[in-house]
């Protein structure tokens, strides 16, 4: 039988998983936040006080949305008391948050780095298209993309839901998936404020940024495809 | 920028990539085989994979010299997401001896979190128990059991492999 893991294990858990694996398969999306949701004004660093602080609320809006997922998921859990049957039917609704996830990150990335390329920034091209599909249909808010993100196909999260089944009952398993939601924040939030003091604002590094969004974007799009 | 922001931003950095370190030593702490493993893959040519008997396709038994502790899984393949049986049973001389406080811990490269079972008796001198494994979003497959027990007063582990089968995954070989 399962060892039952007490409340202060989930935390670990999240807090271990936060460094040891969310900072690998979740850093592209921490970085898009921040980038999609700071105030153009704020963004373009003439008041770098204000740019923290915006990325900063953006950062916690997304991590509370992420968190209630995984509190909605823990709450199921441990409400049916046998998570095989939920892992199955999770399993197809979290590829398709990747592909979806995957493709926004792929054209936002694409649509940021258009203007290096001087054939596809012209407007009414092909981009300038893809900008327009684009408009609303990308979260207008860090707490939604938060909430969509915290669906994504994550081995760490499957962990903490199969452990939180051992918990017996909703109640208990939603307090344990918060706990390991909370425990998985102060990784994400350092590289936010990483990214923040030393790349966003620095032209070249935010260049690598987008690259790395796009790269990883095509990844969650490609294991999103091929299951 | 100014530079006092990229040193405090190069001191986030440092936290968070000490923070990285202390992740994956933690997970695969108190696993005395993987240090085993590590110095295998060290060497040149490291077999550290090959060397770990592998139950996707068969049971298997480690040698531990004056004892042996087999590792059995039913159903195969070993499916994501689906309940399997792991069964461990230690013998000397030819004939099973008692596994004390058997339990079988599963991890992989990936830190996935604790897969920790306890070990409750089965039939024929089998210890039991009902495994279910998450699939790693990164693709990766292939995880390693460690049982540990106690065969008379002596504290035993021996390590296995095995790689998983997606839910949607091809029939057994």
């Amino acid at each position: 039988m399962i060892e039952t893991i007490g409340l202060l294990g989930f935390l670990t858990l999240g807090l271990l998983g936060g460094f040891g694996h969310c900072i690998g398969m979740c850093s592209p999306f921490v970085l898009f936040v921040s980038r999609r949701y700071v105030p153009p004004d704020a963004a373009r660093g003439t008041n770098p006080a204000e740019s923290r602080r915006a990325a900063l609320i953006a950062q916690l809006w997304y991590t509370v949305g992420r968190i209630l997922t995984y509190v909605a998921l823990g709450a199921l859990a441990g409400a049916l008391g046998g998570v095989v049957e939920l892992a199955g039917a999770l399993l197809g609704l979290q590829r398709a948050a990747s592909v979806v996830a995957g493709a926004a990150l792929v054209l936002w990335a694409l649509l940021a780095l258009a203007d290096l390329v001087p054939a596809l920034a012209g407007s009414g091209k092909l981009f300038g298209r893809v900008a327009g599909a684009m408009k609303g249909r990308v979260p207008g808010h860090p707490f939604a993309t938060g909430l969509f993100l915290g669906l994504l196909p994550c081995g760490l999260l499957y962990s903490a839901v199969l452990a939180a089944v051992a918990r017996g009952g909703a109640l208990q398993g939603a307090l344990a998936l918060a706990l390991f939601g909370l425990g998985t924040a102060p990784a994400l939030l350092g590289i936010s404020l990483a990214d923040e003091l030393l790349a966003r604002h620095r032209t070249i590094l935010n260049r690598l940024s987008q690259v790395f969004i796009l790269a990883m974007g095509a990844w969650f799009l490609w294991s999103g495809l091929a299951g | 920028m100014k530079p006092r922001e990229t040193l405090l931003g190069l001191l986030v950095l440092a936290l968070v990539l000490g923070g990285v370190w202390w992740a994956r030593g933690r997970s695969h702490a108190g696993s005395p085989v993987t240090a085993e493993s590590a110095a295998k893959a060290a060497a040149p040519g490291g077999t550290a994979e090959a060397s770990i008997p592998d139950v996707t396709l068969a049971d298997q038994t480690v040698d531990l010299g004056d004892v042996r502790l087999s590792l059995s899984v039913a159903p195969r393949p070993i499916l994501a997401f689906a309940r399997s049986r792991f069964r461990a049973r230690a013998e000397a001389a030819g004939a099973p001896v008692a596994l004390e406080n058997g339990r079988v811990s599963f991890e992989m490269t990936m830190p996935m979190g604790d897969h920790r079972y306890t070990l409750v008796p089965g039939t024929e001198g089998w210890q039991e128990a009902e495994v279910v494994l998450p699939l790693c979003g990164s693709g990766k497959r292939r995880w390693f059991a460690t049982l540990e027990g106690t065969v008379a007063g002596k504290p035993r582990t021996a390590r296995f492999q095995l790689d998983l089968t997606p839910p949607s995954g091809p029939p057994a070989p």
